[in-house]
C-alpha cells in the first residue's frame, strides 16, 4: 500500500537515527569484551572511561533503539493493518521529542557527567540533562501511542464486528504496557531524581526510587519483545511458507503480558532490604505466570513453522526443522526470526532460574545475568529489529536492499557469537565473576593482587563471542548503509509479508476486548505493589545525599 | 483452544508447579531463603564483627566507595555468621559466591542473611554492582581457619 | 517479499485437506524438548544452590 511521505519521513527518521547510533553501541560492546578479558588494563580507551561506555553501551542497545523501533514499528503496523494514517501532528511531536531526548542524554553521557549506566541508580548522580533526556525520549513516546489510540477507536466505529489485526491489538497491548510502567520510571526521574540532582532537593529515598525503576524494569523487556512477537505471530509463519496455528493463542498470549509484565519487577530485587520475603515469594510465582505465554508462542510458533516444513513434504518428528528457508536471502526475515528463537530458547530457560526466588542468589548481579539477557534483548528482540530495520527500510525508500547474502548471512554469525559469548559469562557468573566490571583492571589482571585465575577463560570465550557478533553487527551496517545510500529503483510502498490463520476458529469474545484485562492488569499491579510499596516507607531510612561517580564523599550541589 | 493447546499450558504450569515447590522445599527443609530485611536505624552503619557465643557470629558490613569494612574477618571452621549489611553512599553489592550469599547494600536501608562456614578457606567479598570509578577494587576476604 | 515456493506444489482443494489434516506432532515433540531444556539447566542451578549452602 501506499503510505503518505509525512509517514515515510517519520518511519525512516526513526529507523535511521538510532541504528546509527548503534554504531557506537555495538562498537561499546566490543570494549566491553576486550577490558574484561584482560587485553588491556586500562581504566580508559580513546578518552572514554570504560564506565561511560558501558552506559553508552546500555542506553543505546536497550533504550534507545528499543523505543525508537517500538515506535516506527508502531506506526507501520497500525498504517498497513488497519489501512489509516494516525495524526501527523502527534507523530511528528513524539519524533521531534524523542530526537531531543536521546540527543541531550547522548551528549550528557559523551561528556562523561552521566556514567550511571543505564539504570542510573542514586544516589550516583548524572548531570539534570541526562534524566531529563531519559524522560523526554519516554513522554515523546506516548505522544504517538496517543494518535494510535485515536486511529483504532476510528476503525472499530468504520468496521463493527470486524476482529482487530492481531498486529494492531499486539501493538496498542505493547505501548498499553509501556504507559503504564513508564509513569512509575517518569515519576522517579521527574519528581525523585531531577530535582535532586539539580540540588532543590538534598536527599532521595533509594529503595523507593529502585522500587519504581524496577517497577518500570521489568515491564520494559516485555516492551522490547513485543514487536518481536508480532513478527513471530503474524509474519513467521507466512516467510517460512505455511500458516499460523491459531490466532487465540497469540490474542491470548498477548492479553496475558499485558496483566503479568508489570507486577513483577521485585523479581530484580530479591538481594534487596527493604521488600518482606512475601513480597518477594509474591512477585516471584506471578512472574512464573509471565512465562506461561511465552511457553504458548513457543508451541504455537513450532507448530506454524512444521505445518510450513511439512507442506513441503517434511517426514518424522523433527523433519520440518530441515525444510525451512534458512538460507533465502530472498526472505531473509526467515534467518532473523528464527535465530532469535533459537536465541531465545536459552534466553527463556535462564531467565526462569532468575525468577526462582532463592535460585536469584546464586546468579544475581553475577557475570550469569548479562550472559541471560543477551540471549533475549540481544537475541529475539534485536535480530527482528535488524532485520525488520533494513526490511522497512527498502520498502518505504524503493531502494533494492544491497548485499542481500551479507544480510541473510548477519543472524546466523550473530546467533554463533551470542552463544559462545553467554556461555562465556554464565560460566563466568556461576564462578562469582561479578557483572559491570571493569575486570581488566583488578581481577583479570595477573599483576594485580586480586587477580582471579579462574576468570580468565571464561572472559576470553566471552571475547571470542563477542568479536564474532561485532562482525555480524559490521556486516549488517555495510549493508544498511549502502542500501540507505542506494538508488532509488522502485516506488516506496509498504507491506508485510501476512499470514492467514490454519482454521478459522470459532471467536472468543473476551479475547477481542481489552475491558475486563486491562481492570485485571490494575488489580493484580495494586495487589503486586501496594504491600511493595509499604513494605519500602516501613524498613526505610534516611534519605541520601548525590554522590559523583570519581568521589566517596556526598557531593556539596549549592557550591558547585 | 485444542486439545494440543490446553496439553501444553498444563505441561508448562505442571514444570513451573515443580519448580516452585522446589524452592519451597529448599526455603524450609535446607533453610536456603532469601536476605531478610531488617527495619533501619544508624547503629547498623558502625562496622564490627560480634561472637554471640562459641560458634555464632554476627557481622555488621557497611560497604563504602571503595571497600567493604570490616575488609578482612577471620573466623573458626564451623562459624555460623549472620550478616547485616548496609551502604554508606551509593549502591554496593556483596556476593559470597562460594556459600550463595547474595545482597544489595543500599543506603537507608538493612539487608540480612545467614552462612554457615564449614570448610577452612579464604572466601572472597565481591562488589556486584557498579558504584563508581573505582568498583573493580571492592573485594574483602573472610579467613576460615581450624581454632 | 516474495514467499519462497514450497518444494511440493498443492492446488487448493490439495492444500485444504492437507490443512484439516495437520497434528502438530512434531511442535509437540519440540516443547517436550524444550521443557527438558528448562528441567536440565533449572535443576543444575537448583543443584548449585543446595551445594553453596
Amino acid at each position: 500500500m501506499q503510505v503518505s511521505k509525512a509517514f515515510r519521513n517519520i518511519i525512516l527518521t526513526e529507523l535511521l537515527m538510532p541504528i546509527t547510533l548503534l554504531v557506537f553501541g555495538i562498537y561499546h560492546g566490543l570494549m566491553q569484551v576486550i577490558y574484561r578479558a584482560g587485553l588491556i588494563h586500562q581504566t580508559e580507551v580513546a578518552n572514554i572511561d570504560y564506565y561511560q561506555g558501558l552506559t553508552l553501551h546500555g542506553v543505546i542497545n536497550a533504550v534507545v533503539l528499543t523505543t525508537f523501533f517500538a515506535v516506527a514499528f508502531g506506526h507501520a503496523t497500525i498504517i498497513y493493518y488497519l489501512k489509516k494514517e494516525p495524526g501527523k501532528l502527534m507523530s511528528r511531536i513524539s519524533m521531534w521529542l524523542m530526537i531531543i531526548g536521546t540527543l541531550m542524554a547522548a551528549a550528557a553521557m559523551f561528556s562523561g557527567q552521566a556514567s550511571v549506566l543505564y539504570t542510573f541508580y542514586p544516589p550516583l548522580r548524572a548531570t539534570p540533562f541526562f534524566y531529563l533526556g531519559a524522560a523526554l525520549l519516554i513522554v515523546g513516546s506516548w505522544f504517538s501511542f496517543f494518535t494510535w489510540i485515536k486511529t483504532y477507536r476510528k476503525w472499530r466505529k468504520e468496521n463493527p464486528g470486524v476482529k482487530t489485526p492481531l498486529a494492531v491489538l499486539g501493538t496498542i497491548i505493547n505501548f498499553t504496557i509501556w504507559f503504564v510502567c513508564t509513569l512509575a520510571v517518569a515519576y522517579e526521574v521527574l519528581v525523585l531524581l531531577l530535582p535532586w540532582s539539580m540540588g532543590l532537593v538534598k536527599t532521595v529515598n533509594v529503595p523507593l526510587a529502585r522500587m519504581l525503576f524496577w517497577l518500570f524494569g521489568h515491564a520494559l523487556v516485555y516492551f522490547w519483545l513485543l514487536p518481536a512477537y508480532i513478527m513471530f505471530y503474524t509474519m513467521l509463519p507466512k516467510i517460512a511458507g505455511g500458516k499460523l496455528y491459531s490466532d487465540n493463542a497469540g490474542r491470548l498470549a498477548l492479553f496475558l503480558f499485558l496483566i503479568l509484565s508489570i507486577p513483577v519487577g521485585v523479581h530484580h530485587q530479591f538481594s534487596e532490604p527493604v521488600f518482606d520475603r512475601s513480597v518477594k515469594l509474591f512477585q516471584s510465582i506471578l512472574t512464573f505466570g509471565v512465562v506461561v505465554p511465552s511457553f504458548i508462542t513457543a508451541f504455537t510458533i513450532g507448530a506454524s513453522l512444521e505445518h510450513a516444513g511439512r507442506k513441503r513434504g517434511a517426514k518424522g518428528l523433527f523433519g520440518w526443522m530441515k525444510k525451512l528457508p534458512y538460507w533465502d536471502k530472498n526472505n531473509f526475515l526467515f534467518a532473523y526470526l528464527i535465530c532469535g528463537l533459537i536465541l531465545f530458547i536459552f534466553g527463556g530457560a535462564t531467565g526462569i532460574v532468575n525468577a526462582s526466588y532463592s535460585l536469584n542468589s546464586i546468579v544475581h548481579n553475577t557475570d550469569w545475568m548479562p550472559g541471560h539477557f543477551h540471549m533475549t534483548v540481544a537475541g529475539p528482540v534485536f535480530l527482528a529489529i535488524l532485520g525488520m530495520s533494513i526490511y522497512l527500510l527498502s520498502k518505504l525508500t524503493g531502494k533494492e536492499i544491497r548485499y542481500k547474502n551479507l544480510v541473510t548471512i548477519v543472524p546466523y554469525l550473530w546467533l554463533i557469537g551470542v552463544l559462545i559469548f553467554s556461555t562465556g559469562l554464565m560460566w563466568g557468573g556461576l564462578l562469582g565473576e561479578p557483572r559491570r566490571t571493569n575486570l581488566g583492571m583488578t581481577y583479570t589482571n595477573p599483576e594485580n593482587p586480586l587477580f582471579h585465575s579462574e576468570w580468565v577463560p571464561t572472559t576470553m570465550l566471552a571475547l571470542v563471542g563477542g568479536i564474532i557478533m561485532t562482525v555480524g553487527a559490521v556486516l549488517y551496517f555495510w549493508a544498511f548503509f549502502a542500501t540507505a545510500f542506494g538508488k532509488k529503483s522502485f516506488e516506496p510502498h509498504l507491506d508485510f509479508p501476512t499470514a492467514e490463520v490454519l482454521h478459522e476458529e470459532k471467536e472468543i469474545s473476551i479475547l477481542n476486548n481489552f475491558k475486563p484485562w486491562l481492570v485485571l492488569m490494575f488489580i493484580v499491579i495494586l495487589l503486586a505493589y501496594v504491600p511493595a510499596l509499604m513494605d519500602t516507607f516501613k524498613y526505610s531510612g534516611p534519605g541520601a545525599p548525590p554522590y559523583d561517580t570519581n568521589n566517596p564523599m556526598p557531593l556539596d550541589l549549592n557550591n558547585f | 483452544m485444542n486439545k494440543y493447546e490446553l496439553r501444553v499450558i498444563i505441561a508448562a504450569g505442571t514444570l513451573l508447579m515443580i519448580f516452585l515447590f522446589s524452592v519451597l522445599y529448599a526455603a524450609y527443609e535446607k533453610k536456603i531463603d532469601l536476605p531478610a530485611c531488617i527495619p533501619y536505624n544508624a547503629t547498623f552503619k558502625e562496622p564490627r564483627v560480634k561472637q554471640v557465643d562459641s560458634n555464632t557470629y554476627e557481622v555488621y558490613v557497611v560497604a563504602r566507595m571503595w571497600s567493604f569494612q570490616p575488609a578482612e574477618i577471620e573466623l573458626p571452621v564451623g562459624s555460623t555468621v549472620d550478616f547485616y549489611l548496609t551502604s554508606n553512599d551509593v549502591v554496593h553489592g556483596f556476593d559470597i559466591a562460594q556459600k550463595g550469599v547474595n545482597m544489595m547494600a543500599i543506603y537507608g536501608a538493612v539487608t540480612k542473611t545467614t552462612a554457615k562456614f564449614d570448610k577452612p578457606g579464604v572466601y572472597k567479598m565481591t562488589c556486584h554492582e557498579y558504584c563508581g570509578a573505582g568498583h573493580q577494587n571492592m573485594q574483602g576476604e573472610i579467613i576460615v581457619n581450624y581454632k | 517479499m516474495p514467499v519462497s515456493t514450497a518444494d511440493k506444489k498443492m492446488d487448493s482443494t490439495e492444500e485444504h485437506a492437507f490443512d484439516e489434516k495437520f497434528k502438530p506432532k512434531g511442535a509437540m515433540a519440540f516443547f517436550v524438548v524444550l521443557m527438558l531444556i528448562c528441567a536440565v539447566i533449572w535443576y543444575g542451578i537448583y543443584y548449585i544452590s543446595l551445594s553453596r549452602q
